[in-house]
């Protein structure tokens, strides 16, 4: 092989290389919790800087109050808004957003490389309610762009970059490259050089604030599917189980329809109240949006029978009171209607075509129990 | 092919990035080592979370019971306790960003701090590494997030922000290495306390 063929394959190795090592736009994280619509109220008591720090911020309260407008500008259903100089008292578990400077953590010491603190208080598992970021007292802060800097012979934190990360974590974002994702991002484990948000810092934000909700990562079968799969429900409940026939007041496309719709708004993180909501919106409406959040990696998450039973007798009030119909009759009542419509998604979502679908969910009818699902 | 080789290192190092500052500023192995009182490989068999009064309200704490399977530094019975900032009780959650949570039946080796702070692991989450079995049963070592690690070097600030597809090493790789680094300590001292004698 001449030196200049085996030059070129090694520079399409090295090439290759830095394909297989360069950052892919996979998506950001969430930590699986989010806040009302509204205002996120932050009580600022950081004190005063040293006089002008080197990026024009005269304290360390403004720098914070910035990195709280960075966010602003990228999220429109909840905003943030300070109290600076706020004379509450510091405290934790008491549904007020701190933001200080402390030597320890709530009495507690950091420990010896850790900058700053973000605590998050949920009820429910999805709403939040307090967030309190402690910045540690023993390193040296400033607030300055662009590289990071040392004084004195150490390392010089600028308040403004991990302001702006930790707020992050106060809005619901977790760190990407400690999910498996490799993105350039400010909310990245380990900052460095990057002082301000990146696109994927900025699509995280949205997924969680934006107003009109996220398009849907997660791509629903088409209707004829889900239509037949019922009918066949239908079909083994009367011929195989013997079921006698019940009083409804929704129709079988109307449950298919719903319940698709319903699921749709689950698995894009609504919480039940948000999701029927959403729902009974475009039942009264004709007014379509999008869902709360981005569907996280992995397998798919579908809630909980008992919420969605909730929502199928909500339907059917709904369907009765609101709308008017009459009661028809099904072989399939409504518990059973939400139960394997939802399973029949869930095996949909997570990589099972139709007919494995529908033969999974009969499989469990028929009592062979749960079945996995197609794709881990 | 000889000229490659630089050029291809020059490649590595550029996408290796900066990685100068972060909320946690990761230790290396020396300071993971150094700064612990006691070293571990436990299986965590129990998890309780519990409200505590603090100086400035309360919190929720979650105590992990491990199974000790292996000490590499200091004394630890076979079974411990640590607590973590942190937890669920009932529709509450208090999260602290980043703390460690564990699961009943994981593995892990746990750098424990020996001063008492937030959390009691060495660097918060970096002095927890997870172990994992492989299908020859050979136990390897992933960072505390689950990446793999390949060798001690890449502990620390410089870890670099892209994944690599490499092999975790072996957990009796880790121990050889932390036990060395312990007597390593251990002689540096006396050498000191000797120095000082004289």
């Amino acid at each position: 092989m001449s030196g200049s063929r085996r030059f070129a394959l090694g520079g399409l190795a090295i090439a290759l290389l830095v394909l297989a090592s360069s950052e892919s736009a996979r998506g950001f994280a969430t930590l699986g919790s989010r806040w009302a619509n509204g205002t996120i109220t932050m009580h600022l008591t950081l004190g005063p800087g040293s006089g002008m720090m080197p990026d024009g911020t005269t304290s360390y309260n403004a720098a914070v109050i910035n990195a709280l407008n960075v966010w602003n500008g990228h999220i429109d259903v909840a905003k943030f808004a300070a109290v600076p100089d706020s004379t509450r008292p510091n405290g934790d578990g008491d549904l007020v957003n701190h933001v200080f400077f402390d030597d320890d953590f709530y009495g507690e010491q950091f420990g010896e490389l850790t900058l700053a603190i973000t605590t998050r208080w949920t009820m429910a598992d999805t709403q939040r309610v307090e967030a309190d970021i402690v910045f540690n007292n023993r390193f040296q802060w400033s607030s300055y762009r662009g590289n990071v800097r040392s004084a004195n012979g150490r390392d010089l934190w600028d308040i403004t970059r991990v302001a702006t990360h930790e707020l992050g974590h106060a809005l619901g974002l977790d760190h990407p490259d400690d999910k498996g994702q490799s993105v350039h991002a400010l909310m990245n484990s380990i900052l460095g050089n990057l002082d301000s948000l990146t696109a994927d810092d900025i699509a995280g934000a949205r997924s969680l604030y934006a107003a009109g909700g996220v398009i849907s990562n997660v791509t629903f079968p088409p209707r004829n599917e889900p239509n037949d799969f019922f009918q066949q429900l239908i079909a083994l409940y009367r011929d195989r189980l013997g079921k006698s026939p019940v009083t409804t007041f929704v129709d079988a496309e109307g449950a298919v329809v719903w319940l698709s719709e319903y699921a749709r708004y689950r698995v894009g993180l609504c919480d039940h109240s948000r999701a029927q909501s959403l729902v009974f919106t475009i039942i009264d409406s004709g007014v379509t949006t999008g869902v709360c959040a981005l569907t996280p990696a992995g397998p798919i998450p579908f809630p909980p029978r008992n919420e969605g039973l909730q929502f199928m007798i909500a339907l059917d009030n709904k369907y009765r009171d609101g709308l008017g119909r009459g009661s028809t009759t099904s072989f399939v009542d409504n518990e059973g209607a939400v139960v394997w419509v939802l399973e029949y998604f869930r095996y949909r979502l997570n990589g099972c075509t139709h007919g494995d679908a529908t033969t999974r969910v009969f499989q469990q009818i028929l009592g062979e129990g749960i079945q996995p699902v197609c794709r881990a | 092919m000889r000229r490659l080789l630089p050029l291809s290192l020059i490649c590595t190092l550029a996408m290796a990035g900066v990685a100068r500052s972060t909320t946690v500023i990761p230790p290396s192995f020396d300071a993971l080592v150094s700064g612990a009182g006691t070293i571990f490989v436990g299986e965590a068999i129990g998890t309780r979370a519990i409200w505590v009064s603090t100086p400035q309200g309360r919190a929720i704490r979650t105590q992990v019971t491990f199974k000790v399977e292996e000490v590499w530094k200091g004394a630890v019975g076979i079974v411990t306790q640590l607590e973590f900032l942190g937890g669920t009780i009932g529709d509450t959650t208090m999260d602290v960003i980043g703390m460690p949570t564990f699961t009943v039946g994981q593995r892990s080796v746990l750098f424990v701090a020996s001063s008492r702070q937030v959390s009691p692991l060495v660097g918060f989450m970096h002095g927890r590494m997870r172990i994992e079995r492989d299908y020859a049963g050979v136990d390897r070592v992933r960072t505390h997030d689950g990446r793999s690690l390949g060798h001690i070097s890449e502990i620390g600030p410089q870890r670099p922000n892209f994944m690599l597809s490499i092999t975790p090493m072996r957990l009796s790789e880790l121990a050889s290495a932390v036990k060395s680094r312990v007597g390593a300590g251990l002689a540096r001292r006396r050498l000191g306390e000797g120095g000082r004698a004289r």
